[in-house]
């Protein structure tokens, strides 16, 4: 019987590796290369990473792109993070600062205390005499820990169901309000966050602007809040303008018979009149932007404005929570991004319209001005029109 | 170190120029890939190259390469990459039909029995020194051993004395 090492052994012998591969070895150790040459797998490897990374750093810029300009979250989550009543009274006496206080003509700026803290009692204060439901801070909190992820949905001139301490409040149908979802969707992380509060906004013409990303209007977009302050100025106002993420929200005085309360975050800011606001941006926006007849503009006078972040929303309204809010800018890259990201069959280099349901977007540049417009309950000839005026 | 340094009276130039092909063949023994066991050979190699641990004796150089050449055949078989790739099947030739049989009898043993077939076999080690090697229990070498003796045995048609 034949050994079964021998002929093992003997079939090995039969096998030599590549006399190249010795030379190439030996050679490699005689020059000190003792490194060895990357394989062509890691070198796939190392590309598929730096590509993975690309890919990543690239949607993030067009998700944040997407999520801010062309889809409203369905449901923003109320982030509840102070744990008592002192804590977050603590935090907004510390980032708070009232900076403007009208003095326009009207029965409302007798109402509105001339700073912040004030405002927010003011707020309290007719929230008592509304509704017997409402309650006070203090209990807010225990109400906002026992709900902490209600959300709210709230349709423009319609009550806000908000939790039962304010259904059915009554309200007042003719005030805005501007409401900072920073407080609901950051969960407070950075405490700049928390330099956007809830104010209360009066009557006539005021507007909100934003530095980070609007969502759209009230009509359409569910929101989440967690204070009651925020709740109570969402009954009074009837109708509500949402602003999600890190967005800078700054309050611009009102024209005509309107007061207001404004915060702002510490900044390079100035005051700027509406014809210097027009000189700035090349144009005038009331007068060239052909709007629907029913859908007429919250006027602004002055404004707290940052050359840095130049954003300045006009808001419209119209019959049957019809609104518009076009956002100009001279920081054209970002609305080119936005154009870029934008999932459009109507697209071109210099602009992108999407339609929704009931709203539609439209990002546009002219003339060295970037615009963001959000139309809601316009019909599509009222939103190409409004288009048209802005690239014409 | 330089490839000039002296080990045990051997320049390292001399040193893999005597133990390459072992270090070869136990790769391809393992690998059943030309490309692959070449790889490992050279790669075996240029660690030595750098490695500074002194050696004690030729048996020491020889298992340090033969452990380095096994721990390094897991190492492809256990990256994501082997495992998402086929293997190319080589024929390799050989003279006579029954060392064909018996190589790729061998080869076709898992792999834990293709190491112990292979240094028990080929380089004549015993099992102690294998277990040695391979960090593995003598007794666990037996009865590897024995396994594959009885898978080979069955392949082999029991044409083999496996002394």
């Amino acid at each position: 019987m034949t050994l079964f090492r021998d002929t093992y052994k003997a079939a090995n012998n039969d096998i030599t590796p590549d006399s190249k591969l010795l030379a190439q070895t030996l050679s490699r150790i005689e020059q000190g290369k003792v490194r060895r040459p990357v394989p062509i797998r890691a070198v796939g490897a190392c590309a598929a990473a730096l590509m993975v990374t690309l890919g990543s750093v690239y949607a993030y810029v067009r998700y944040t792109d997407a999520t801010s300009l062309e889809v409203a979250p369905e449901i923003v989550k109320v982030d509840t993070v102070f744990g008592n009543e002192t804590e977050q009274a603590d935090v907004q006496e510390k980032f708070i600062q009232p900076i403007e206080f009208a003095a326009t003509a009207g029965k409302a700026s007798e109402e509105k205390s001339a700073n912040t803290d004030d405002g927010l009692k003011s707020i309290e204060d007719k929230a008592d005499k509304n509704s017997t439901m409402r309650k006070t801070n203090t209990k807010t909190t225990t109400k906002r820990e026992e709900s902490a992820d209600r959300t709210i949905e709230k349709g423009v001139g319609e009550p806000m169901s908000t939790d039962n301490s304010a259904e059915n409040a009554a309200v007042p149908a003719d005030e805005n309000m501007q409401t900072d979802t920073g407080l609901a969707t950051a969960g407070i992380t950075d405490s700049s966050a928390m330099a956007k509060s809830v104010e209360p906004m009066p009557a006539g013409g005021e507007m909100q602007k934003t530095e980070g990303k609007k969502s759209g209007s009230a009509a359409d977009v569910p929101v989440t809040v967690n204070s009651l302050e925020t709740d109570i100025a969402m009954e009074e106002a009837g109708q509500m303008e949402t602003v999600t993420g890190d967005s800078n929200v700054k309050a611009l005085s009102g024209g005509g018979s309107a007061a207001k309360i404004g915060t702002v975050e510490a900044g390079q800011q100035e005051q700027i009149t509406y014809s210097e606001y027009c000189e700035y941006i090349g144009s005038d926006l009331y007068e060239e932007l052909e709007m629907p007849e029913d859908v007429i503009a919250d006027r602004w006078v002055t404004a707290d404005f940052d050359r840095n972040n130049d954003e300045v929303t006009f808001s419209y309204f119209g019959n049957d929570g019809r609104s518009a809010y076009i956002t100009p800018t001279r920081n054209t890259e970002k609305i080119y991004r936005s154009i870029h990201g934008s999932q459009s069959d109507t697209k071109t280099s210099e602009y992108a319209f999407i339609y929704g349901e009931s709203n539609a977007v439209a990002y546009i540049v002219s003339d060295g001005v970037g615009y963001t417009v959000n139309c809601f309950g316009f019909r599509p000839e009222e939103f190409d029109g409004l288009t048209d005026s802005i690239l014409n | 170190m330089s490839a000039d340094t002296l080990i045990l009276g051997m320049t390292k130039q001399e040193i893999v120029e005597k133990y390459f092909d072992t270090v070869y063949r136990l790769a391809l023994s393992q690998t059943k890939n030309k490309a692959d066991a070449e790889d490992i050979t050279q790669d075996v190699f240029l660690r030595f190259v750098q490695n500074s641990k002194p050696f004690s004796s030729h048996e020491h150089i020889k298992a340090w390469l033969i452990r380095v050449t096994v721990n390094r055949t897991r190492s492809l078989f256990t990256s994501s990459w082997h495992k998402k790739t086929e293997a190319l099947t080589e024929e390799i030739p050989f003279d006579s039909p029954e060392k064909s049989d018996v190589y790729y009898a061998v080869l076709d043993l898992p792999q834990k029995y293709r190491a112990v077939i292979h240094l028990f076999y080929y380089e004549d080690m015993s099992v102690a020194e294998i277990g040695n090697v391979l960090k593995r229990n003598e007794s666990t070498v037996k009865s590897q051993l024995h396994r594959a003796r009885e898978l080979l045995k069955s392949k082999l048609k029991g044409e083999y004395d496996f002394v």
